[in-house]
């Protein structure tokens, strides 16, 4: 059997702060244009939502998260950790059949290709200033928002669940150098 | 000496805790609250550095950070330093250890000085007539000696031990100064619920107000540090502020974007520090920022107006009022304002002896002159100081009668004697970052004074930075205007009292009883520019004031003439005739004060230098002695030496591996991005110059992608994965500028085109294997795959299982050799490549890294791109004619094909060459003549682009591009290196396998 070995090894703790990666878990990057009905009827029915039209918002159902990242342009990710022997995923199937090879939009598999940090903590924000220029505090990133900023030069996409529960996904071959970054940043809060 | 100038009483210092530090190897007492300044002056120590050119003794100027003089360098530790430092802005600390600058072997005795002897022949523009010529002096003998005398202080040669931090912040308020406007200006705000940010660079707040005269100057009844204190208290317990003391703005740029520096442990004691941040740079954005930045003293232009013991005003005011020191027993004041009237009062309200006070005004019936009438101080009225004396400190001035039209001096010559001379030439509105901002200032002919004007961002100027005086003015101006520009509908009012004022009289360049070619009378204290020097610019023609600024030099030392740029500019002026309004002034550059690189470089040191990327294989070949290179962002594995094998030997025996057995390779670093969409096909064939409609389904395709200019950008294979799912592959490198460029042509340039790109670069780990042996690992690697040829030929790919874990097989190869290529989740990576060495082992198989890699695909004549091109070279050039298709009707870089210099035929071409010596190895970037001669300049026709020893050739090999090197197959051309000349001999870019039958093994 293939061993599975994420990039990150340790959890992190200072104060209280902590920080851990969440693995593995199933990311699905879905492309579609909103105003073709097929499309967002297709997307809707398969994940049992509605795909979230207004910029950095995000929709959450029971094993699923779906979040806004562009005007057709959708990241998808399961709620829970799945299963590290196979990665056969239903719900990319279900969507590449009926949307990717029906010329609807396009589906594409990046569970690898992101890795997701959750941090918590009553200062998550104040770390994230450190190298980030986005206003955390601004009005319109309050829960269940989510913003693609960079953080030290890297790009990352920040999911607000709470103001002390955050997850802050980057690609996956920078995750060892931001993950060392964000934990020197917590020695100075 | 301990403390005899520290007056008994009075001063926001903690009189119960004594600090000790050393300046210039002494050890002296302070208190805590004095800055260095206020210690030495407490401990009447007023010479604390030499001037840069002449090395003329300088004492304490003033009481911040326009201080020209007291520049002292830290010392903390061997190789541990920080130079350029103001000792008016330093905070004591126990164990502060600090040495004046610029003078040797003392501040005291400084054989430098022997160039004060010498000031009349080094007049501005010195260096500029004198190293001329001979030319042949320069390298050897002027720069050496320039260099020695040129800078300040001493660099640190250790590294630097100290953390610095970097913060973005946003706020809708900022407001920058926190003197009486300032503190006015947030209270209005931070109560209307505005989220406001408060900065200060001084430890303190409350500006100048902080040293007022409590009789002369009330707020609702309140002394000023009552005042100040409740204020402050207000604010700190008000949740929407922000406040920060010892911060200072460095720049204003547009869009209130600001940068400041945050100074948290510089006043702290080594053991108090922690390992702390030292400072931190906060990058602002602000919806509205109030200027409240103050203002500066001008000091007053006549002879000998440099010696220590001559001070501004109101920084003697300050050293008494707020560290409590009188830096003089018997002191003179010269003015030509009421300001200085009110430091007269003050020190003889303590008791300090005032001896005169001369005023270049005809008279003053203000509160404040009268006052000192009343209490028998002496004022010479229009008089003025007209020459001083005393060398490394201030004992006796000389004063004359002005003329009526202040052109001269009249009457006879008055020595009076003191031991310190408070000079007030009024006011200078600190507009520095208001003009940085992009503001237009306007002169202010009455009361000689550059103000804010014009600016287009969401800001204001209150306070005396934007010319506003007096206490009384300034607060209602801070009200209205703060209330005006926040649209709040009502402030309280606010019951001031201050003196009432008189008027100020200006003149730019006293008059002197002496010739002015004998007077030395400066106005840029740092960098010793003189009047003079500025006549002398005039007279040889300088005329605008950025010019005569880099010819005198003045302005240009590290306080960026905070002090001397007014007095420059009138100076001029008044030469020149021109109004100062037309004159305009010189451009204030960020950063207003200076910055350490430590605080701008932030926590970007050492490991986190630059960013990392790292492959999902990076920890196998950590462990199995990869050497590593940095290409992109990424560290790719290089090459893999065992126990003490070189480079050389180690890239010899991969290479070797490879085509003899089996060889592996981590080529997970490629880019890769998933196309989907109706119109990919159509896509791809407008972006590669090849055609791809008729590429079938599980097939690749190599393509090469050109910039608009016809010129070679990026390669790689693309897969047809189904009908409109494929998946392209670029270059490490240009992995993100080649998606950018993609998607900037999918929304601006083709809308119409049904096509959807994500990038997978990050998602699969790449394992190239290849050799003869390569099929037989790979059968035993996957499951469900058929290796036969008629089923998997080269250049078509495969679904297949590793362990139930889905993944792609490409059979397609760089090195031309038979070769697979296994696309993965990138998680499960590592495990795959394990399992290919554990099965391969058998085989002989062996990871070879990046060089290997590139000699394998040079044996083969496989281009790279950024080696072979250079963004000059088109697919012709490369002889890769069959690339580039004549039916389409269009892709990217097409027309310009069709140019006639991309035609040309004499264009750069690539070819390979080969060594008459075959054991001779090429340098790469070599170049390459047709004719050698004795000497250069010869001309060069083209470079060696790749070169390396082929250890299955067994011979030297490389690839060049020559002008018009299509031609010149089998021609002789010379490679000239330092000591000798190489013949080489031009020959085919394939060196091995023409045929391709390694490939399709």
């Amino acid at each position: 059997m293939l061993n599975f070995i994420s990039p990150i090894t340790e959890s992190h703790t200072y104060n209280n702060f902590s920080m851990s990666e969440k693995t593995p878990i199933t990311k699905i990057n879905l492309r579609g244009d909103l105003e073709n009905k097929d499309f967002a009827s297709k997307a809707g029915k398969i994940l049992g939502m509605i795909l979230p039209n207004e910029a950095c918002t995000t929709s959450t159902k029971e094993k699923i998260t779906c979040m806004w990242l562009g005007p057709n342009e959708w990241l998808l990710v399961s709620n829970d950790t799945i299963d590290k022997k196979s990665n056969n995923h239903e719900l990319e199937r279900l969507l590449f059949k009926d949307i990717s090879k029906t010329n609807l939009g396009a589906v594409t598999n990046v569970s690898d290709h992101y890795t997701i940090f959750n941090l918590s903590g009553s200062n998550i924000f104040e770390i994230l200033s450190k190298g980030s220029p986005f206003d955390f505090d601004s009005e319109y990133f309050g829960d269940n928002k989510v913003v693609q900023t960079i953080l030290n030069h890297v790009d990352v996409t920040i999911h607000r669940k709470t103001k002390e529960n955050v997850d802050l996904y980057v690609r996956r071959s920078f995750s060892d150098y931001l993950w060392a970054w964000i934990k020197d940043s917590s020695r100075f809060i | 000496m301990s403390n005899e100038y520290r007056l008994s009483s009075g001063g926001q210092i903690n009189r119960s805790e004594s600090i000790s530090f050393k300046f210039n190897g002494r050890t002296f007492h302070g208190y805590k609250g004095d800055t260095l300044a206020s210690a030495l002056l407490a401990n009447g120590i007023h010479l604390v550095g030499r001037s840069f050119k002449y090395h003329r003794p300088r004492g304490i100027f003033s009481s911040g950070v326009e201080e020209p003089n007291a520049l002292v360098q830290i010392i903390k530790d061997q190789g541990k330093t920080d130079p350029n430092l103001r000792a008016t802005q330093i905070e004591i600390y126990e164990g502060l250890n600090a040495t004046s600058q610029n003078c040797w072997p003392s501040v005291n005795f400084d054989l430098g000085s022997i160039n004060n002897l010498f000031s009349p022949i080094i007049p501005a523009g010195f260096y500029y007539k004198t190293f001329m010529w001979p030319a042949n002096l320069w390298e050897n003998v002027y720069e050496y000696f320039i260099r020695r005398a040129a800078g300040l202080g001493k660099s640190p040669t250790k590294k630097d031990p100290d953390n610095y931090d970097h913060i973005y912040y946003h706020c809708e308020v900022l407001i920058v100064g926190a003197g009486p406007a300032g503190l006015v200006a947030a209270k209005i705000a931070a109560n209307a619920g505005k989220k406001v940010l408060l900065v200060d660079e001084r430890p303190n707040f409350g500006g100048n107000l902080n040293f007022s005269n409590k009789d002369y100057n009330k707020i609702n009844g309140l002394t000023p540090l009552e005042w100040i204190k409740k204020t402050c208290l207000d604010l700190e317990n008000n949740k929407n502020i922000k406040i920060l003391n010892r911060t200072s703005v460095a720049a204003y740029h547009n869009y209130n974007y600001l940068i400041m520096v945050q100074n948290l442990t510089d006043h702290l004691a080594d053991k108090d520090k922690n390992d702390q941040i030292r400072q931190r740079l906060w990058k602002v954005r602000a919806k509205k920022v109030i200027l409240a930045t103050g203002s500066i003293e001008r000091p007053m232009i006549f002879d000998c107006n440099d010696r220590p013991g001559i001070m501004l005003s109101s920084a003697v005011r300050k050293y008494a009022n707020t560290y409590g020191v009188k830096c003089g027993n018997n002191i003179s004041f010269f003015t030509n304002n009421d300001d200085a009237y009110e430091t007269a009062i003050t020190l003889h309200n303590k008791g300090v002896k005032i001896n005169s006070i001369i005023d270049i005004r005809e008279k003053s019936n203000a509160d404040l002159p009268k006052k000192c009438d009343e209490l028998g101080i002496k004022i010479y009225w229009k008089s003025a100081v007209i020459y001083t004396e005393g060398y490394k400190k201030i004992n006796n001035i000389h004063v004359m009668s002005l003329s009526k039209d202040n052109s001269s001096v009249i009457g006879n010559k008055l020595k009076i004697n003191c031991d310190l001379l408070c000079v007030s030439g009024g006011y200078t509105p600190a507009v520095h970052l208001f003009t940085q901002s992009g503001g237009k200032l306007e002169y202010n002919e009455k009361k000689h004074y550059f103000f804010p004007k014009k600016n287009t961002l969401y800001q204001i100027s209150i306070g005396s930075c934007n010319g506003t005086f007096g206490l009384k003015n300034i607060i209602s101006e801070a009200q209205e205007k703060t209330r005006e520009f926040l649209s709040i509908k009502e402030v309280d009012r606010l019951d001031v009292l201050t003196p009432k004022g008189g008027d100020f009289e200006n003149i730019w360049l006293l008059p002197s009883n002496k010739i002015s070619g004998k007077t030395k009378s400066f106005v840029d204290y740092q960098n010793d520019s003189t009047a003079n020097d500025i006549k002398l610019a005039l007279r040889e023609g300088f005329k605008s004031i950025e010019h005569v600024k880099r010819y005198t030099t003045t302005g240009m030392a590290t306080d960026q003439g905070k002090i001397a740029n007014m007095h420059a500019l009138g100076i001029i002026s008044e030469i020149t005739n021109t109004k100062l309004g037309e004159l305009g002034t010189t451009t204030f550059r960020p950063p207003y004060s200076p910055i350490t690189f430590g605080a701008l470089v932030g926590r970007n040191v050492g490991k986190f230098f630059d960013i990392t990327r790292k492959t999902p294989m990076h920890d196998w070949h950590e462990k199995n002695n990869a050497k590593f290179e940095d290409v992109g962002q990424w560290k790719r594995a290089w090459y893999y030496p065992s126990d003490k094998e070189s480079m050389y030997d180690a890239v010899q025996r991969e290479s070797k591996a490879a085509r003899t057995s089996a060889g592996i390779l981590d080529a997970s670093t490629l880019g890769k991005i998933d196309i989907q969409g109706s119109d990919a096909s159509e896509f791809l064939n407008r972006v590669y110059t090849n055609a791809w409609s008729k590429l079938a389904i599980g097939k690749c395709r190599y393509g090469l992608m050109l910039n608009d200019d016809g010129m070679v950008y990026d390669d790689g294979v693309t897969t047809r994965l189904d009908e409109n799912h494929y998946i392209m592959t670029t270059t490490t490198g240009g992995a993100a500028t080649v998606m950018g460029k993609l998607e900037d042509f999918l929304q601006t340039e083709w809308p119409e085109l049904k096509v959807y790109l994500t990038s997978v670069t990050d998602h699969f780990a790449t394992i190239s294997v290849c050799g003869p042996h390569s099929k037989k690992i790979l059968e035993k690697v996957t499951q469900s795959i058929d290796y036969s040829d008629d089923n998997f030929p080269h250049m078509s790919f495969k679904h297949g299982l590793i362990d139930k874990i889905k993944c792609r097989v490409m059979r397609i190869s760089f090195t031309g050799e038979l070769s697979y290529e296994i696309n993965i989740q990138a998680n499960y990576g590592q495990s795959v490549w394990e399992k290919c060495m554990s099965v391969g082992r058998e085989y002989g198989i062996t990871p070879y890294g990046t060089e290997a890699m590139h000699l394998l695909r040079a044996e083969k004549g496989f281009i790279i791109v950024g080696q072979e091109t250079d963004g000059t070279v088109t697919p012709v050039d490369l002889q890769m004619d069959w690339i580039v298709s004549k039916k389409k009707y269009d892709f990217i870089g097409k027309r310009s094909l069709y140019r006639s210099d991309t035609m040309r035929e004499d264009r750069k071409q690539y070819v390979g060459l080969l060594t008459n010596d075959p054991k001779e190895i090429l340098e790469e970037g070599a170049q390459i003549v047709a004719e050698v001669k004795s000497k250069p300049p010869m001309d060069m026709i083209g470079h060696v682009t790749s070169s390396y020893y082929s250890p299955n050739l067994n011979k030297s090999i490389a690839l060049a591009v020559v002008k018009n090197g299509k031609k010149l197959k089998g021609k002789r051309l010379y490679i000239p290196m330092k000591n000798k000349t190489i013949e080489v001999t031009v020959s085919d870019t394939i060196f091995l396998d023409k045929e391709g039958k390694r490939l399709n093994a």
